[in-house]
């Protein structure tokens, strides 16, 4: 059986068992068995994957997949800020759009530095001695010259008002509790060096007022910003740096407009004083709860005293150091 | 879409020679002929087949190995010692008897190898693959094909030194 001159017995037996007859077809009936098990599996495998139902959703899915995707991809542009609506809004628009509005009312809130004050504490008693600033403010505006100011103590009560025309140049300050009305009809400025007085009308600054504030800005001297939500609505932003250089230090007022981009008008306003003057300390204010063209009486505006309030008559100081 | 039917009628003799020569048994040559044609369904489902007898004697060859050790296992746990004496006693004449006695200890011994050595060995020297054959349907190189080959020639050389003829044996004792 294993021929000696092959000298690989392993090969030669493997050899052997390959070349030893075995019936060559299979049985006629395991044939037969077999194609019916395998036109099953087939059958079976088809019903899953050409079904109707199955049909329909291997059709739909990949129109599912891409708007899926699609949908992602936008909302993720969108929420990223991609899509920029600045980019279709200019600040003029903002301006010219707040030129309709005849009145406006929001809330202005000084954001304290405690460090500062901490460590600024006898400067700052000196030079500010009304206090009333630090408390909220609630704005009323009535296009174009009405401006009253209610300055509100801790309890929410209104401690003072102020009320300007700033056509006349007339503005009143009144305390309600102690029934005091004080007249500034005028402004007096005292220059530092030479002692100079000059006595001029009161005119509105851009730090009180909103519609001076806005429509002075120059055009162009806005930079974009990336939008964001505020208040789980989107907001445009526009930022304003203005650079007041003095003999003591130079001020920086950063001012950035957040606007609603369907109405063009402001939703929030953030105002941020810094200074080398190392007298000044840093002061922020936000503005909000912005509310547009609301019914607001003339008569709030009045700047002649209410009866029963004792009157005096004053002047605004100022000091032009250079 | 794979007409089964045909690749029934073209390759099912390829695939019965080649389980039946292995486990030398009708029924489990049937069981191992069904299952390398499931096995070769599911595989078309995942790949195109370039090489019908290719793919089909390989998955042959591994199921009929795993019916080999199948069997290996039962027998060592369920064959006490007389048994294999009162089936010896039924063997055909002497000739017969001993080739049969050799294909039983090589099937034995194929089953005993590691699964990719007994695969090469049955894929070079029973199917007549070549090591470039093998190294495509096994996905191995062909340095790797050669290695296991000797590998499985090694230990098979070994477990069947005792069906050598006496001539060879005295050689290697005098030598």
């Amino acid at each position: 059986m294993i021929d000696s001159n092959k000298s690989d017995l392993v090969e030669q037996a493997l050899e052997s068992l390959r070349d030893a007859p075995i019936p060559a077809a299979p049985p006629a009936q395991l044939l037969s068995e077999t194609a019916e098990r395998l036109r099953s599996l087939e059958a079976q495998a088809n019903s899953y994957t050409q079904g109707p139902r199955r049909k329909m959703v291997s059709q739909v899915a990949p129109y599912c997949r891409a708007t899926a995707i699609c949908a992602v991809v936008v909302g993720a542009i969108v929420w990223m800020g991609l899509i920029d609506h600045s980019t279709v809004i200019a600040f003029a628009n903002v301006q010219s759009q707040l030129k309709k509005v005849k009145a406006v009312q929001y809330v202005e809130i000084r954001i304290e530095d405690e460090e500062w004050n901490k460590a600024h504490a006898q400067q700052r008693d000196l030079k500010i001695n009304t206090g009333d600033i630090f408390f909220p403010r609630r704005h009323f505006v009535l296009a174009p010259y009405g401006h009253r100011t209610e300055t509100l103590d801790p309890s929410g009560q209104v401690q003072s008002v102020h009320i300007a025309d700033w056509q006349t140049g007339t503005s009143v300050m009144l305390h309600p509790k102690e029934k005091r009305c004080m007249i500034f009809e005028s402004q007096v400025t005292i220059h530092a060096k030479t002692g100079q007085q000059t006595e001029t009308k009161i005119k509105p600054t851009l730090y009180n007022n909103l519609y001076a504030e806005i429509h002075e800005i120059p055009p162009g001297a806005t930079t974009q910003l990336p939008a964001k939500f505020l208040d789980g609505k989107r907001a445009v932003g526009f930022l304003w740096e203005q650079k007041i250089v003095k003999q003591a230090g130079t001020d920086t007022w950063k001012r950035t407009y957040w606007i609603d981009p369907d109405t063009r008008r402001p939703v929030r306003i953030e105002i941020s004083q810094r200074s080398t003057d190392k007298r000044v300390g840093p002061s922020d204010w936000v503005q909000r709860d912005f509310v547009f063209d609301a019914d607001l009486s003339p008569a709030l505006f009045h700047t002649k005293p209410p009866e029963g309030y004792a009157t005096e008559t004053n002047k605004i100081l100022g000091i032009k150091s250079e | 879409m794979t007409d089964w039917s045909q690749v029934l009628a073209e390759y099912g003799g390829i695939v019965w020679k080649t389980v039946r020569r292995l486990v030398n048994d009708d029924a489990d040559a049937a069981d191992c002929f069904q299952e390398t044609f499931v096995a070769a369904w599911e595989f078309s489902r995942k790949r195109s087949v370039q090489n019908w007898p290719g793919l089909l004697k390989r998955l042959a060859t591994a199921r009929a190995l795993d019916q080999l050790r199948k069997r290996m296992r039962t027998a060592v746990v369920s064959l006490p010692a007389e048994a294999t004496t009162k089936l010896s006693g039924q063997l055909p004449p002497p000739a017969a008897a001993e080739e049969n006695e050799l294909f039983d200890q090589l099937r034995a011994e194929l089953a005993a190898l590691p699964s990719d050595q007994a695969e090469v060995c049955c894929l070079r020297f029973l199917e007549s693959f070549s090591y470039e054959q093998i190294a495509d349907e096994l996905g191995l190189t062909i340095n790797h094909v050669g290695v296991l080959l000797h590998r499985a020639k090694s230990a098979l050389q070994n477990s069947l030194a005792a069906f050598a003829p006496t001539g060879h044996n005295k050689r290697e004792v005098d030598s």
